[in-house]
């Protein structure tokens, strides 16, 4: 299947792969919360995988910043560790991880969320159920009354899906929240984007594989009319 | 008959002693057409033997029994619960009743009800409430009582003890064996008169003579003697004649004042093939009350048996059909009985004593003891062996081996088709057990020139109890157990629910010609379970299973035939496992099953809400074949946690949600999502097996 006879390609794509493996998916997330200047609610992470087989990952919040600040003891559950506003650590090993927090809402808030594990660079093509970070914020320290989002009915500021091809999806209810992609060598895209890395890779890949599929088809003697190419 | 000749003889001494000819005719013959009218007016619908409310579930009845509410000069007992047990002579089973220790001298009919194994700690507290009533008097001495056994069916306490007498206390009751229960009230007069108690059947509300009545609700305590797992049964019968019947109503079992808690939840029957189709599969499991799988030993026990067998009928078989026409026909000796012909259909599999394709050389005989002579097969009618074992797992011969017979060779360690696990399992530590059959049918059916052979089976799981590991045993016995009935058919190799012997149009057509050739062997395979076994779905389920009356019909069994054989039917029933039972409801609500290769299931991860305190994520659909999906689409989630329910399903096919994807159509190549929201009670793993039906719900 693979063009043989270029063997560039081949070192190449792996090469990009090895390097993409080592990359974890950082989302910027900067949140004006200044509509809620002193309310005492609470937000809420979590990190879970789907209902049949997932593959592997795991989630950081980074660089939590705020003038706001934590206003009670958090509540973790599952695979999750760490205390705001240090770094919090989850992984879809079990089926719910949350990190629950009182908090008292200053005008901004900040933090990067980075997704990285074999789901997200090397995509396993079996697994059947992807993963799923939320963040939701509340105007009651119960994280009963959703604020600052326009899901009404869940409470979801936004969530990230890791798909199954590896690539991460952006769903953002929060006109107070924008959630920027980081690019490679720390830049920031508007447009969330698919593993950028992967994607190019898997291009680059069929692109060369066109190619000697090209070359391959000129190589195919000629059939007799009317006579079908076996399968 | 005996009893018509005591009446007559009772009516003549009577009648020579100057007894009131009244009182006499009354006793002797029916109740008057005035009484059945009565009964027929003002008996309350679902009580009493017309038309029994059915016995808790794994509760079993001999004779006629039942659930009633206040009904009566019986009314709720002080337990509190809204109804209560009851048995009764009217409508009983002849000999049933009797007290366990032994008759006592002139019984005739009654009942029995016993409930589900309990487990018992040493030192608790084992109580409930009884009321026995009676219409009979004046030396007609029916009686009640309840004993306490060890779940190996031994006797370990009579409990108390009542009986109808003309005056004083009838309770305990006279002339029987003291009872060990602490009675409060100790001594209890009947409340006298004819008791109105539809249970009673026609004599509700009539009186033989004095000693006729009821005694109210009393308490019986026993300390349990030591830790172990019990059941309680309570009998009624009657005393001199089936005349003027008596009953006891039972209520509020309790241990440490605890209802009791059963280990029993469900018995579940399972269906499949193997890929090839060239067998046929069931496996039977059982859950406890908390869903929790229950072995094989301690559920038999609840349910009043000591094992599980299966029951396979042949109902139609081309060859036998042939060599019974002309048993000349090549290859139809080996499939003669001890009676030198092939069996008649139907007939049980296998036939009693065996084929002649069981024999084994005489050789062989000398190396492994494998039976040369019949016997090759217990005389028994259920389908693996009680008596005789395989001489090894390949071989069609058998050998006596009563201590290990063939049955016990198909417990399982698992209790799912897909995840069945080792064979040979000790039935205490076993979760399935299974049935399996993969008959050759691959032949031309002898004396015709191209009819392949085909064969119709009729199937049942049955419960057995008794000495039924000896080859002549006067007690053996076995109970057809309802839901688990279904049919099956081997046509040229391929099993199906569906193919019609020797295929559609087609029937055998037997000439002297010896234009076939029988093959040999062919009627039980005991050690074929495939792999890769794969649950039966849709249609094919939905022709699978059939009812008792239509095995019944289907093996040419009347109730008196199937006690000649040792057989009854349960009064209970197994349930399909739940995605079985989910299917059957789609089919029946009019939808087609998608080939699972047709259409590929992914979802996301599940987003956790505070606010509607559910999971929530997609689920994609994508057409993986080669042709459109006709939608509207049914997504059924099977095997669902039971502390997880689908929060925006559709709505629910015998138990199991689903979820309508909106589509018209799905062509090759497309995809569709919709969105799943599940709610989780106890932060369990949410997981399941999606089963995707086209079509709309009826």
């Amino acid at each position: 299947m693979c063009n043989t006879q270029s063997p560039w390609i081949v070192a190449i794509l792996l090469g990009l792969a090895s390097w993409a493996c080592a990359a974890p998916v950082t989302y910027d997330v900067h949140v004006n919360t200044a509509s809620t200047v002193g309310t005492v609610g609470s937000i809420d992470f979590n990190f879970n995988p789907g209902p049949l087989n997932s593959q592997s990952a795991s989630v950081e919040i980074l660089a939590f910043s705020s003038d706001g600040s934590p206003a009670g003891s958090s509540s973790l559950t599952g695979s999750v560790s760490g205390t705001l506003p240090a770094t919090l650590t989850f992984d879809n090993s079990t089926p719910f991880n949350d990190y629950f927090d009182d908090f008292t809402f200053g005008s901004v808030l900040s933090f990067k969320v980075s997704l990285s594990g074999a789901a997200l660079n090397a995509p396993d093509g079996t697994s059947d159920s992807g993963s799923s970070f939320a963040f939701s914020m509340f105007s009651d320290a119960a994280g009963t009354i959703p604020a600052l989002t326009n899901d009404t009915i869940n409470g979801f500021a936004f969530i990230v899906d890791v798909n199954l091809d590896g690539s991460t999806t952006v769903s953002n209810y929060s006109a107070q929240a924008t959630v920027v992609a980081e690019q490679a060598g720390g830049g920031v895209s508007n447009v969330p984007e698919p593993s950028s890395l992967i994607l190019t890779s898997a291009t680059l890949f069929l692109m060369g594989a066109l190619r000697g599929l090209r070359r391959a088809r000129r190589r195919l003697p000629e059939l007799p009319l009317g006579r079908l190419e076996p399968f | 008959m005996f009893n018509r000749l005591f009446a007559i003889v009772l009516l003549i001494v009577f009648c020579a002693a100057g007894a009131p000819e009244r009182a006499i005719a009354q006793r002797v013959a029916p109740p008057p057409k005035a009484l059945l009218s009565k009964q027929a007016t003002t008996r309350p619908p679902g009580s009493g033997p017309l038309d029994p409310s059915p016995i808790p579930a794994f509760w079993t009845c001999v004779g006629n029994c039942g659930t009633d509410g206040a009904d009566g000069v019986v009314t709720l007992s002080p337990a509190g619960n809204s109804a209560y047990e009851w048995v009764s002579t009217s409508g009983g089973a002849g000999g049933a009743g009797i007290l366990p220790s032994g008759s006592l001298g002139s019984e005739t009919n009654g009942s029995t009800l016993r409930t589900p194994v309990f487990s018992g700690t040493m030192g608790t507290n084992l109580s409930f409430f009884f009321n026995y009533v009676t219409s009979d008097g004046a030396g007609y001495a029916d009686y009640a009582w309840a004993e306490l056994y060890n779940s190996d069916n031994i006797p370990v306490a009579l409990l108390f003890t009542a009986r109808t007498e003309t005056s004083g206390s009838i309770i305990p009751g006279l002339g029987m064996p003291a009872p060990l229960a602490t009675l409060v009230p100790a001594s209890v007069p009947i409340h006298p008169g004819g008791p109105s108690y539809p249970e009673l059947g026609s004599y509700s509300g009539y009186c033989w003579d004095a000693g006729c009545g009821y005694t109210g609700w009393v308490r019986a305590s026993y300390v349990i003697p030591a830790t172990g797992n019990y059941y309680l049964k309570v009998g009624v019968v009657n005393w001199l004649d089936t005349l003027y019947d008596s009953a006891l109503a039972v209520d509020g079992v309790t241990l440490g004042g605890v209802p009791i808690t059963l280990l029993s939840g469900s018995l579940d029957v399972e269906y499949g093939t193997d890929t090839a189709k060239s067998s046929w599969l069931a496996l039977t499991s059982a859950s406890d009350s908390q869903g929790k799988p229950l072995n094989m030993k301690d559920a038999a026990t609840q349910l009043g048996f000591d094992h599980f067998n299966w029951l396979q009928i042949i109902t139609t078989d081309l060859q036998l059909q042939a060599c019974a026409a002309n048993p000349a026909l090549g290859g139809c000796s080996s499939d003669f009985t001890m009676n030198g012909k092939v069996p008649a259909i139907p007939t049980a599999d296998p036939p009693a004593g065996g084929y002649a394709y069981e024999l084994c050389p005489a050789a062989e005989t000398a190396v492994d003891g494998c039976q040369s002579a019949f016997p090759a097969q217990d005389y028994w009618a259920v389908y693996f062996d009680e008596y005789f074992a395989p001489v090894s797992a390949s071989s069609n011969y058998y050998k006596a081996s009563p201590g290990a017979p063939e049955y016990l060779q198909e417990f399982r360690a698992g209790n799912t088709l897909k995840l069945m696990g080792a064979i040979n399992q000790s039935p205490a530590t076993a979760l399935g057990f299974s049935f399996s059959d993969a008959p050759n049918t691959s032949f031309v059916v002898p004396g015709t020139a191209t009819t392949k052979e085909s064969i119709v089976f009729v199937d049942a799981l049955v419960g057995v109890k008794g000495s039924c590991n000896l080859l002549v045993s006067s007690n053996c016995s076995f109970q057809i157990i309802p839901g688990t009935t279904f049919t099956w058919t081997s046509t040229d190799g391929i099993v199906s629910p569906q193919l019609s012997p020797g295929g559609p149009g087609t029937s055998a057509v037997v000439s002297a010609a010896l234009q076939g050739k029988a093959s040999t062997g062919v009627k039980k395979q005991l050690n074929h379970f495939p792999v890769g076994p794969v649950d039966l779905t849709g249609a094919e389920l939905a022709s699978s299973l059939i009812s008792v009356d239509q095995f019944l019909s289907m093996a040419g069994l009347t109730p008196d035939s199937l006690a000649a054989m040792g057989g009854s039917v349960a009064t209970f029933s197994a349930s399909l496992i739940p995605s079985q039972a989910a299917a059957l409801a789609a089919v029946n609500a009019g939808t087609t099953l998608v080939s699972p290769g047709q259409l590929a299931t992914t979802t996301s991860g599940l987003a956790y809400s505070r606010v509607s305190q559910t999971f929530n994520g997609t689920l994609t659909l994508k057409n993986v074949g080669k042709t459109a999906i006709t939608g509207p689409l049914q997504v059924l989630f099977n095997g669902l946690p039971a502390t997880v329910t689908l929060a925006n399903g559709t709505g629910s096919l015998a138990g199991t949600p689903y979820l309508t994807a909106p589509v018209s159509s799905l062509a090759p190549g497309q995809s569709l999502t919709v969105a799943v929201q599940f709610k989780n009670s106890a932060s369990t793993a949410i997981n399941f097996e999606a089963s995707i039906y086209s079509g709309s719900i009826h």
